[in-house]
């Protein structure tokens, strides 16, 4: 096992290092200028050299690679363009937000996607299976900003009942009763996720309760709840891991338009926001973190899945 | 012991609902075993699976039943049955290799199998697994219950089913072609288990196969069926010698010998009808040599041999001289 974890945390350095190149020479491929964004229209062409020798952007694009990469693997992301800061820092102070809003949307997408799915396939064709598959039909059709105003006109708007935007920190005033402001966002942001996890979960049931071992349990004389409990489940679950790794891309790009509908200092309107002002080192810098965080989510869901499926074990 | 009566069996498909089985009878005693043949489709599956209460939700028993012991249990799935005193039906399935959970070690499974109908400890139940895989003649059954099925072989598997079955001690045992999939030398391993597990346990088993060659080395009586039908019951010897109704005796024709080499393979003309509306009087009429026009008029007559061997034909192949 150990050696399993070492073998495959070892095989993410190159991937990460074919990532981060693609990354970096994609964002430089965008038309634009970082030093016109900084220094407005009216710099003269003098200012702009200057700056731009400065900044290190006048070296060839290869050689400027090779340098941000010295400093990263070093654990420096360089200082953003246009808060003149750290990337680093620029990137911590968006990822409160970001990693609650992912963390509650998960929470939301297991405890609605996974039962629901379940009940779905074991009342299948009836109307209690018609109303969550239709339902789940819909929230996977809708857009997220669609869904994030519609929350925000009938729960803030309307009743009153939650924060329409923004979120301070639960560190600041207001303590863990901040999360509040992330009740609706994560709920917009997990209703296409849960929805598709419903249809996972519901078609994978499906799919094994044809296995001729759950027929095998049956004959044995366990009652067909326990059946589908002990046998249907845990092999239908396998699937439904395995999604969870796309779940996270998703949530990821879904991310960039919740934070905006909602005004969340997240990663998602950083990252939005920074390739406007083409602050070439905090989207390197978040796509680098993006990218880890991806690989990292497909090795837990890995890991789950050996611990789930013994056949898996031997490979 | 295991009656079935007169049972048929409906399945509802998108042309309107059809007879699987139709009619069916049969019994079984202690320690006997029952060999049902037939071609694929010819409802000897559907009839164990109706027998087991396992039958398919576009499939119902419309009429007849399943009595173990007297008590009607027609339509009480496993599960309802587990308060049927010492009358206990289990099933070995044709698929060792689907037929257990993955995901679950083997020892649980059995386990699960043995908690279900006794109120015993882990402790205990895990022992009695390790007997039974033993009795199976699992080597060295402490260690293979902790075993997954994928780290068996499909015989090891099939004897590990066949340990599931025997976990709720049961009076009858349902083999759904248990040996099929299996290895030839395999096969033979298997059947002489059942075959001993029978004469040891006193256990019924109702074998079902599409092999006369099993059936001859195993079954003490046999069944044909044709078209969800049973065509043709006898004891195994008698039905070999004197094989009476005219789909037996293509079936045995069909069968190529050790020893002579023939120009081409016996077959029977035509094909088994697939599943569709019921027709009067003989199903096998369409691909017999020996039909005439009165083979279609209902209701066929039981020829009888007098040796307890009985088939469902209007114009018999009568007893040759010895």
């Amino acid at each position: 096992m150990l050696t399993y974890l070492a073998k495959r945390l070892a095989a993410l350095l190159p991937t990460l290092l074919i990532a981060s190149f693609i990354v970096f020479i994609f964002i430089h491929l965008i038309p634009g200028d970082p030093i016109y964004v900084l220094l407005g229209d009216q710099a003269t062409p003098e200012q702009v050299e200057a700056l731009r020798r400065e900044m290190g952007l006048d070296q060839p694009i290869l050689v400027q690679y090779a340098l941000w990469l010295g400093r990263v693997v070093q654990g420096d992301f360089g200082t953003s363009i246009f808060f003149d800061a750290p990337v680093l820092s620029v990137i911590l102070d968006g990822a409160e937000t970001s990693v609650l809003l992912a963390s509650i949307t998960m929470v939301w997408i297991v405890v609605f996607g996974v039962p629901i799915g379940i009940i779905s396939a074991t009342r299948q064709g009836t109307w209690v299976d018609q109303f969550f598959s239709g339902g789940a039909m819909f929230f996977a059709s809708v857009p997220t900003f669609w869904l994030g105003l519609y929350l925000i006109l009938v729960f803030a708007a309307g009743l009153g009942w939650m924060p329409s935007s923004g979120y301070p920190s639960i560190f600041e005033e207001g303590g863990l009763a901040n999360l509040r402001y992330l009740v609706l966002p994560s709920l917009a942001l997990a209703a296409p996720n849960a929805a598709l996890i419903v249809r996972l979960t519901r078609a994978s049931m499906l799919d094994v309760a044809r296995e001729d071992y759950v027929r095998t349990a049956l004959a044995k004389g366990i009652s067909p709840n326990r059946v589908v409990l002990k046998h249907v489940f845990r092999n239908a679950l396998l699937a439904v891991v395995s999604a969870f790794g796309f779940t996270f891309v998703a949530l990821v790009s879904e991310a960039v338009v919740t934070e905006t509908v909602f005004s969340l200092p997240g990663i998602g309107r950083l990252v939005v926001q920074s390739i406007l002002r083409r602050d070439y080192p905090v989207i390197q810098g978040v796509m680098l973190v993006i990218v880890m965080l991806y690989l990292c989510i497909n090795l837990l869901v890995d890991l789950a899945y050996r611990w789930l499926d013994p056949r898996v074990r031997l490979t | 012991m295991l009656e079935v009566r007169d049972l048929t069996v409906t399945i509802g498909t998108e042309d309107g609902a059809f007879e699987a089985v139709s009619e069916v009878s049969l019994s079984l005693a202690p320690g006997e075993i029952l060999g049902l043949v037939g071609e694929s489709g010819c409802g000897k599956s559907i009839t164990s699976l109706a027998a087991m209460g396992l039958l398919p939700p576009q499939a119902r028993v419309s009429r007849g039943g399943v009595f173990l012991d007297g008590e009607e249990i027609t339509r009480l799935p496993p599960h309802r049955r587990l308060g049927q005193g010492s009358g206990r039906i289990a099933m070995i399935f044709q698929e060792p290799m689907t037929s257990l959970n993955p995901v679950m070690r083997v020892g649980e499974q059995i386990v699960e199998a043995i908690r279900v109908r006794e109120t015993v400890s882990e402790r205990e139940a895990r022992a009695r697994a390790v007997e039974l895989l033993d009795m199976v003649r699992i080597p060295d059954p402490a260690r293979r219950i902790d075993n997954y099925p994928h780290e068996m072989s499909g015989g090891m598997r099939q004897r590990a089913m066949i340990a599931i079955a025997l976990a709720c001690r049961p009076s009858v045992l349902i083999a759904d072609e248990p040996t099929t999939a299996l290895d030839v030398t395999v096969q033979t391993q298997i059947l002489g288990l059942i075959r001993d597990l029978c004469d040891s346990l006193l256990v019924a088993v109702l074998y079902i196969t599409h092999d006369l060659g099993t059936v001859a080395a195993l079954a003490d009586r046999v069944c044909v069926m044709y078209r969800g039908r049973i065509v043709e019951r006898a004891p195994v010897a008698d039905l070999f010698r004197n094989p009476t109704h005219p789909y037996t005796v293509g079936l045995m024709a069909c069968l190529p010998r050790i020893g002579e080499r023939p120009e081409t393979l016996e077959t029977i003309p035509g094909s088994a009808p697939p599943l569709g509306p019921r027709v009067s009087g003989c199903g096998f009429a369409p691909r017999c040599e020996r039909a005439r026009p009165d083979c279609r008029d209902d209701p066929l007559p039981w020829f009888d041999t007098g040796r307890d061997h009985v088939a469902l034909c209007r114009y018999p192949m009568v007893e040759r001289e010895p």
